[in-house]
């Protein structure tokens, strides 16, 4: 299948910072029959992340505040890239952050030229340290120009991760397509507090952190189906709480073209493959050719279809 | 490694809010190493709540029998939908993971220091111990005599235990490091030179935090090699999420290593390498 200029032997790639850099999954199964693999997000330099507690679950659901621990581009490029340089089935997406726009630049840069890289994927949800602290992805002109900086830098597709933190989702994916994007992928994790009504303490070290797993599929769901409606022709990964072959059905209908699984790979490591063997099955069941035929096909009354107006932005 | 849906040969609780579960896996039995875990799927496979697993050391191993044992302590809501597993159904583990603990060689001596819950780990080293000719006893503590489990796992074993309770129902009134203080139940050799005859000691320490930082800090004053054993919430125990780190004495030139995964890196660590928060 085609996701813009990407090709993929299937539309199941596991989602960045939940799959470590592919190899440590390899232990239990083949991973080469993923449809992507989607590293630790990378950053310049490498960085310690956070103070613990750093992950609490939830009701169907985990809280997880890390703080972007990597090794940093260049242990990246020598000790990682090598496993996944030798995958051949699945595309290999390198996750890339930083603190300022010319961290993204360069790190797009010293990307380019090494090799077994198919894409990269812009997480938009670290604090920018040049404007207070605020995520990149919640503020349209930051996320189009970090997009287009980026895009400058690389005949890879670009794909801009989408931070569901905002007021309206649609106007951030309109930015990103605006900035040059390829592909978006949606949702990064919902911020969220968990508290410990006994010591009245944070569960957390830093008392906020990403909530995803099953309790947060809805909200992305809904967020798939926004910009979808907003960008009909716009490839779109769809993420968020996917924890069965039926859970990616309901991605593609609201639009997505692909998915990414995340949290399920804590619970059930093998589910990229049950799912992946789960929709094939789905799609033959009904006589369906490919996953593409289920893409925007939810059923609504006639008014809701389409391209809604543009109310703000 | 492997991934699979185990039979539970047996699943009894032991002691108040303890239970032992038999798991057959031949593979993961082959495999496992003293200080070892496994990683248990608690609920139903339609609920998600509990949503993640929760790592369970190993109590024994029996590769001949191709089981594994455990005992755990209910202490929420993964532990809580584990005790309702009956015996006979199956159960979806990763394992065996981590780093093990490292085996003194023959002729060493070895005190096993454990408190509560951190206990069980111990006894499977004390079988690996014993097999390679390690003189060793066992510090047990918890807060009251129910608590300080696996005493028969022991004596099983043939090594001796020396008990304290915070209540004083069994062992000594205190703390489990004031017996480790109070003299490591080694003869010495020669009493004039307490470092010799320490010197060929070996501490295998798991327990609350506390209880390990303060044994830590005893084993580095008698300069005696420590090894630790932690516990932390973890979510995929593969290594990929970082959740489940612990903060180290790092050097310098590696800032980016000064949280270290207990899954990957441990749950085994040299105890002078942990940075004790006390």
């Amino acid at each position: 299948m085609r996701l813009g200029k990407l090709r993929l032997q299937n539309p199941v790639l596991v989602a960045s910072g939940t799959f470590g850099y592919g190899q440590e999954y390899h232990r239990l199964y083949d991973v080469s029959r993923l449809g992507g693999i989607i590293t630790k997000s990378i950053s310049l330099k490498p960085r310690p992340g956070n103070p613990t507690p750093r992950i609490y679950e939830t009701p169907s659901g985990m809280l997880n505040a890390i703080g972007l621990q990597n090794v940093g581009a260049e242990a990246f490029i020598k000790e990682k890239m090598p496993f996944l340089r030798k995958l051949k089935g699945p595309r290999i997406i390198v996750n890339i952050v930083g603190e300022r726009i010319a961290e993204y630049v360069e790190l797009a840069k010293r990307l380019e030229d090494v090799p077994g890289i198919d894409a990269l994927e812009l997480n938009l949800s670290c604090p920018n340290c040049e404007r207070g602290g605020i995520e990149f992805g919640v503020n349209p002109k930051l996320t189009a120009q970090v997009v287009a900086k980026v895009r400058r830098q690389t005949r890879r597709p670009v794909i801009a991760k989408l931070s569901p933190n905002v007021t309206d989702v649609a106007l951030i994916a309109r930015a990103a397509a605006e900035g040059g994007a390829d592909i978006v992928s949606l949702i990064n994790t919902l911020l969220a507090v968990a508290v410990d009504s006994k010591t009245w303490r944070p569960r957390i070290a830093t008392v906020t952190g990403g909530l995803s797993g099953p309790a947060v599929k809805p909200v992305a769901l809904r967020m798939v189906w926004q910009v979808r409606r907003a960008l009909p022709k716009m490839p779109i990964i769809g993420l968020g709480g996917i924890m069965t072959a039926e859970d990616v059905v309901e991605f593609l209908l609201c639009g997505a073209n692909a998915v990414q699984l995340g949290t399920v790979n804590y619970v059930n490591p093998k589910a990229p493959l049950e799912v992946i063997d789960g929709l094939k099955r789905y799609l033959a069941e009904r006589k369906l050719s490919r996953p593409s035929a289920l893409v925007g096909k939810l059923e609504v009354p006639e008014r809701l279809r389409g391209v809604p107006r543009v109310v703000s932005g | 490694m492997i991934q699979e849906k185990a039979k539970v040969l047996l699943h009894r609780r032991v002691a108040r809010d303890h239970y032992r579960m038999r798991l057959r896996s031949p593979l993961a039995a082959r495999r496992a190493r003293p200080g070892q875990f496994v990683h248990l799927r608690c609920g139903e496979d339609s609920l998600y709540y509990p949503l993640l697993r929760r790592p369970i050391s190993l109590l024994d191993v029996d590769p001949a029998a191709g089981t594994l044992d455990l005992v755990y302590k209910v202490m929420g809501l993964g532990t809580r939908a584990l005790a309702e597993i009956p015996s006979g159904s199956r159960v979806d583990f990763i394992g065996p993971l981590g780093r093990p603990f490292s085996l003194p060689p023959p002729g060493r001596k070895a005190v096993l220091v454990g408190g509560g819950v951190g206990i069980p780990p111990l006894v499977l080293l004390a079988k690996w111990l014993l097999k390679r000719k390690v003189e060793t006893v066992a510090l047990l503590g918890a807060r009251t005599k129910d608590w300080v489990i696996c005493r028969e796992d022991f004596r099983k074993l043939g090594v001796p235990v020396h008990a304290a309770t915070d209540d004083g129902t069994l062992g000594v009134r205190g703390s489990v490091v004031d017996l480790l203080k109070n003299g490591l139940s080694f003869p010495r050799k020669r009493e004039s030179d307490p470092r010799e005859s320490e010197d060929d000691i070996a501490l295998y320490i798991c327990g609350p935090t506390p209880m390990m930082a303060a044994a830590a800090a005893l084993a580095r004053r008698r300069r005696l090699p420590a090894e630790v054993s932690l516990e932390e919430r973890m979510g995929c125990a593969m290594g990929c999420c970082m959740g489940c780190v612990v903060e180290v004495n790092s050097q310098p030139t590696s800032a980016h290593a000064r949280f270290q995964r207990v899954c990957t890196e441990g749950p085994v660590f040299s105890a002078e390498a942990i940075l004790w928060k006390t």
